[in-house]
């Protein structure tokens, strides 16, 4: 479902975005620090992270909402502050609410007249799901069917780059899956798209490559393969009296550390690790086993460095 | 950013100093109610004539130009005065419902006890100040008056002849643009003359609108909102005038008495009738009683005086006239036809505001009881014009009243003995503007500008003069410049803009005689005026304001400066309407056409 | 430094007139269909000149009232449309991300402004016709067709300040709220300068004080027009309004961009 056939579709190679060592503070608090992040055509770029890590400023920075204090922000090789440079890009925001008194088809109509060519109407509505309810004013529409038209907008202008914020947060599992197919459907024509989301199965589903974010900084870039590999498993955490250095020898062992006494184990068996931990130490105490969370996942991609490093997308050709 | 902090401090100081200047001339000199009137009073326990019924005894409360409470027990403070009405009347202000104004008119009017006059043809530049002042409740010395303008008239006809040049009518398709163009001017109504003068020398002897046109007249006035009213001598006339559907009629006819016909058609109409007994009287030969009344004669001026003993032109003296008049408004009034007082003032036999009186008493005599007359010239033309805030005494409505003694309910001569007058609840002065000249005029240069600054002989100087008084817009400054005529020192440069929309825009230059503004100097000696000037190819008026008010019309005469010096001499007596002995001020200005003006004048001398 | 992505060179550009047009067509159709503006912006002014103007007696001494009043009630009328409109309008949007989503879009800033403005004004036309009907109609006020034409031209050219002071209340605060900051300025403000009665009627401390007051300057201009009022300085009151218009202008700027 991830892997597929790509299209290779002969494009200019430059990012489509690309922030470059970009920050931005508000008053003390440093929302993004000296952060790369790139976007080319035809893929999808998942950027993680939980709030406040700096996603929302990194959209605010892309689609000119918001300045860079340092550093260099460039949409389509241009500043996009500059509204022309916006003809470029589509975007879904996060809890927005449309002047309900216009209907479906007006805002349509109404935001596709910004851009230079854009998709008949007709297309657009069908695309989102929205044909049906068209003439219905935006008041009366449910939570789902208003994103749905808040979708509409954002492709509307048939632009080669999309932002789309958190898009499917509060929809059922079902329409969750149509956006996923049309999302996949933009990329394959050759669509550059931001996708900014907390849930790893999203990214996972559409993502080509993968940005963590966490206080600002870019902690991690990597596929989902990788994303796939370091989030399997489970860690397991015990006051043991079995000197670390043998746990470490187990075959159902990954990453031992300890720390004021208490051992962390990382392991693909959990239940066969507890069943040697337990039979080799009968006084165990404390014993905590839980998943990984996003941040460990990719804190173990972390070289010891520190350094993030950009998987070339030769692995998909 | 810099940049909005800058227009941010600049636009709150700019605010701060234009806030600032109009606090300084307080906002309430730029509305019509203009200083807060501080005159309050109380009338008290007056008989009142209300404008329709009568109050036996009840005080009114005056504040602010208004009417503020009517009744019998008002409560007073001690800090109001008190005017006692004990044996006395209180009416509402008069009002004269045909007259012709200019110059001392309305003054004139205002001293009898008239203190609203609807003129019936006169000169339309007057309109628009005439409308400011009526809305205005600032204190004054004239009457408050609504005009017709220009009367509508065939070529040559009734109108064409007091030298006034005016648009006049001879087709029936001339009618809607013409009757705009009053409206433009500011007509409140419209008159239409129908005068042949065959009722006085029994031949067509002028020349009059016909049928068709007056009638297009009185539908396109209707069309544009306002009234018609006609002037029309002859019975036939008049009734062919009531098909045509006009408001009323600003004479009672005078070949014959009102037949059946006419008032059937007047009740069915319900048109309205002036009856103007005190000028058809003087057509007829009578002779007013007003100028030997006692109680009259000590405000009379010299102008009132002398059109209250002069005698009509045309025709011979016919009783016939009066007589049928009387006979008219006899059976109109019988047959609940409405009636106005008004006396056509200033024509012959006639003079604003006391000929009124003499009016009222005319009615009576035709049959009117005195409260009737009354009416006639209080609540009824104020209801017939749409006079909202006068013509009754009544809670908010304008306070102009007349306060006589004795009972004119009772006796209609009591109208006379004036106690007192209040418009817009000021208190208004009768006497006459005694003024005489107390300085001769000592001939010679009354302006060489030789000297550093401006000076002259007289000591008041030279002043500017706009017409920002009358609500106009022009500008001018008075400077003093290097080389003046024949190689004098100095001249004095005039110059300014004249700006469009006023109704007679002026702005100039004026000298001053005497020892005060405009005091009266006694130049009966003088010749001559003459003096210098350099211009701009504008023509300018040179003035000599005279006579015994300060404030009347200047005669005038025009020079035409060329771009080199020259001398201009005027023959003081060419001034038209000049008085020399009682000279005030000679002015020189600009006037129309817009636009900016500059003439210099030197050596100005009264020889 | 940077050239322009070949992608976006190749895109074209949309017809600017058309993007301005459709914008302040779209704004003033949401509007229309919005009873909770529309009625009471349309209403109001009316309702009130017909009942102080023509309906309840009482006579003003010199005044002509219903005259007096077309000019105030003009002034209030005109004032409505403009303070809810960028006031409530812009503090709505900017709560409801609405704003946002304009902000992110190749939307030109100009088209946003152009269309609230245009609504204005023809909200403003429309109630000064309905007044103007009742005042004229039925009111017996009696004005040159000059003299309507360039009062309607005063009263739709001072639009502006009061355009700009709602565009700097709906920077201060969001959502609903701007509802009742508005509503506490415009009526006490329209009171105190006198739109409602002629300020003889009021203490000498609020007549002092009317200077203050971007409506009465609007409002003096107006009656001086309709001939109700004479010396009118013109001059001193557009240049006052223009400086307020200025001064709201820029604290708005100001606000917007640290936004």
């Amino acid at each position: 479902m991830s892997l597929h056939e790509k299209k290779i579709v002969p494009l200019d190679s430059r990012p489509l975005a690309s922030l470059r060592k970009a920050s931005k503070r508000y008053g003390k608090l440093v929302a993004l620090d000296a952060i790369d992040l790139e976007v080319r055509a035809g893929e999808v770029l998942a950027v993680l992270g939980a709030n406040g890590a700096g996603k929302s400023t990194a959209l605010g920075l892309l689609t000119g909402r918001l300045g860079a204090d340092a550093g260099e922000v460039e949409l389509f090789g241009s500043d996009p502050r500059d509204p022309a440079t916006r003809r470029g890009i589509g975007v879904m925001l996060q809890e927005v609410s449309l002047p309900d008194t216009l209907r479906v088809a007006e805002h349509v109509r109404l935001y596709s007249g910004y851009y230079p060519k854009p998709r008949p109407l007709a297309e657009t509505l069908a695309l989102a799901g929205i044909s049906d309810i068209a003439k219905r004013s935006y008041a009366e529409l449910s939570g789902g069917q208003q994103r749905r038209v808040q979708f509409a907008m954002a492709i509307c202008g048939r632009t080669p780059l999309l932002f789309v914020d958190e898009p499917t947060v509060g929809l059922d599992v079902e329409s969750r899956r149509n956006f996923w197919r049309v999302l996949r459907q933009l990329r394959d024509e050759g669509t550059g798209i931001v996708l900014t989301t907390h849930y790893l199965e999203e990214a996972d589903a559409l993502a080509d490559r993968v940005v963590l974010l966490a206080g600002g900084r870019v902690l991690a870039e990597d596929t989902p393969t990788g994303i796939k590999s370091r989030a399997a498993g489970k860690r397991v955490r015990a006051r043991s009296d079995i000197p670390v250095a043998q746990i470490e020898q187990w075959p159902e062992a990954g990453k031992v550390q300890t720390s004021e006494g208490v051992v962390e184990v990382r392991s693909a068996d959990v239940e066969g690790l507890l069943r040697r931990w337990l039979a080799a130490d009968a006084a165990l105490r404390d014993l905590e086993v839980r998943s990984l969370n996003l941040e460990e996942a990719f804190l173990s991609l972390t070289a010891p460095n520190a350094q993030a490093a950009t998987i070339a997308t030769e692995e998909f050709a | 950013m810099k940049i909005l902090h800058a227009v941010i401090a600049v636009s709150v100081m700019a605010l701060a100093s234009m806030m600032y200047s109009l606090t300084a001339s307080p906002p309430e000199k730029d509305g019509p109610v203009a200083a807060p009137a501080a005159e309050e009073f109380i009338i008290r326990d007056a008989r009142i004539f209300d404008g329709e019924k009568v109050l036996p005894r009840a005080s009114v409360h005056v504040r602010d130009g208004l009417i503020v409470a009517v009744g019998v027990d008002i409560p007073v403070s001690k800090d109001i005065e008190v005017i006692e009405g004990a044996g006395r009347t209180l009416l509402p202000g008069l009002i004269d419902a045909h007259v012709h104004t200019w110059g001392d008119a309305r003054r004139d009017a205002l001293r009898f006890g008239v203190t609203t006059e609807l003129d019936m043809f006169s000169a339309h530049q007057q309109l628009a100040a005439a409308k400011l002042e009526r809305t205005s409740l600032a204190a004054t010395d004239q009457a408050d008056s609504w005009s017709a303008g220009t009367l509508a008239t065939a070529p040559g006809g009734h109108g064409t002849q007091y030298g006034m040049d005016i648009p006049t009518v001879s087709a029936p398709e001339q009618a809607s643009a013409w009757v705009a163009a009053r409206k433009a001017e500011g007509s409140d109504y419209i008159k239409i003359v129908r005068e042949d003068l065959h009722v006085y020398t029994g031949k067509q002897d002028m020349p009059t609108l016909d049928d068709a046109t007056a009638a297009a007249l009185v539908r396109a006035a209707h069309d544009q909102g306002l009234r018609a009213v006609v002037h029309a001598s002859a019975q036939a006339s008049a009734r062919q005038v009531l098909r045509d559907g006009a408001d009323g009629l600003v004479h009672v006819f005078q070949d014959a008495p009102a037949d059946d016909d006419f008032i059937a058609l007047a009740r069915e109409r319900k048109t309205f009738v002036v009856a103007t007994l005190s000028v058809i009287a003087g057509f007829a030969g009578e002779r007013q009683t007003l100028s030997d009344d006692t109680r009259l004669v000590a405000f009379l001026s010299q102008g009132q005086k002398q059109t209250l003993q002069s005698r009509m032109a045309v025709g011979h003296a016919n009783p016939a006239l009066i007589a049928n008049a009387r006979e008219s408004v006899r059976r109109l009034h019988a047959a609940g036809v409405t009636l106005l007082a008004g006396t056509d003032a200033p024509n012959p036999n006639t003079a604003h505001g006391v000929s009124l009186h003499q009016e009222l008493e005319e009615l009576v005599r035709a049959g009117l009881s005195p409260q009737e007359s009354l009416a006639a010239a209080t609540s009824i033309p104020a209801k017939v014009f749409s006079l909202q805030d006068r013509g009754r005494i009544g809670v908010g409505l304008r306070a102009d009243l007349l306060l006589v003694e004795g009972d004119p309910t009772v006796d209609i001569t009591a109208t006379r003995a004036i106690a007192g007058i209040w418009k817009n609840g000021h208190r208004v002065d009768r006497s006459l503007a005694a003024d005489k000249a107390t300085m001769t005029l000592r001939k010679g240069i009354v302006g060489d500008f030789d000297a550093e600054t401006l000076d002259s002989t007289g000591k008041s100087g030279w002043l500017a003069t706009t017409d920002k008084m009358m609500g106009g817009a022009s500008t001018v400054e008075l400077s003093r410049i290097a080389n003046g005529a024949d190689g004098s020192a100095g001249a004095l440069r005039i110059s300014g803009e004249i700006a469009g929309g006023a109704v007679w825009p002026w702005a100039g230059a004026m000298y001053s005689p005497g020892a005060t503004a405009m005091a009266p100097v006694d130049a009966g000696t003088a010749t001559e005026l003459v003096l210098h000037a350099r211009g701009d190819g504008r023509e300018y008026s040179v003035m000599l304001f005279s006579g015994a008010q300060a404030r009347s019309m200047p005669a005038m005469l025009v020079i035409h400066p060329t771009a080199q010096w020259s001398e201009f001499r005027l023959k003081l007596d060419d001034f038209p309407g000049a008085d020399k002995t009682m000279l005030r001020a000679v002015g020189f200005t600009a006037g129309a056409p817009a636009g900016p003006f500059q003439v210099d004048i030197d050596a100005v001398e009264i020889r | 430094m940077s050239t322009t992505h070949p992608l976006l060179a190749t895109m074209g550009r949309p017809s600017m007139l058309r993007i301005y047009l459709v914008e302040a067509g779209y704004e003033l159709l949401r509007l229309l269909r919005t009873p909770a503006f529309a009625a009471p912006t349309l209403a109001f002014p009316l309702v009130f000149y017909v009942m102080f103007a023509i309906v309840l007696p009482g006579q003003w001494g010199g005044f002509q009232k219903a005259t007096y009043l077309l000019a105030t009630y003009g002034v209030f009328g005109i004032i409505g449309p403009s303070l809810f409109g960028f006031g409530v309008g812009l503090a709505m949007e900017r709560q409801q991300g609405w704003l946002e989503l304009k902000r992110v879009s190749p939307m030109p800033t100009g088209a946003y402004f152009f269309a609230k403005i245009v609504m204005s004004l023809t909200f403003a036309l429309a109630v000064l016709l309905l007044l103007s009907i009742a005042a004229i109609g039925f009111g017996g006020v009696h004005i040159s067709v000059g003299t309507w034409l360039l009062l309607v031209a005063t009263l739709l050219l001072g639009t502006l300040p009061f355009c700009a002071l709602g565009l700097w209340i709906g920077t201060l605060v969001k959502g609903q709220a701007a509802v009742a900051v508005v509503n506490l300025i415009y009526l006490p403000m329209s009171v105190l300068s006198g739109l409602w009665m002629p300020l003889f009627v009021f203490p000498a401390v609020v007549q002092k004080l009317a200077v203050i007051w971007p409506s009465w300057h609007l409002a003096q201009m107006a009656l001086g027009v309709i001939g109700q009022v004479e010396h009118v300085r013109y001059g001193l009151h557009a240049g006052v309004l223009l400086a307020m218009t200025a001064l709201f202008l820029s604290l708005a700027a100001l606000r917007l961009r640290s936004n």
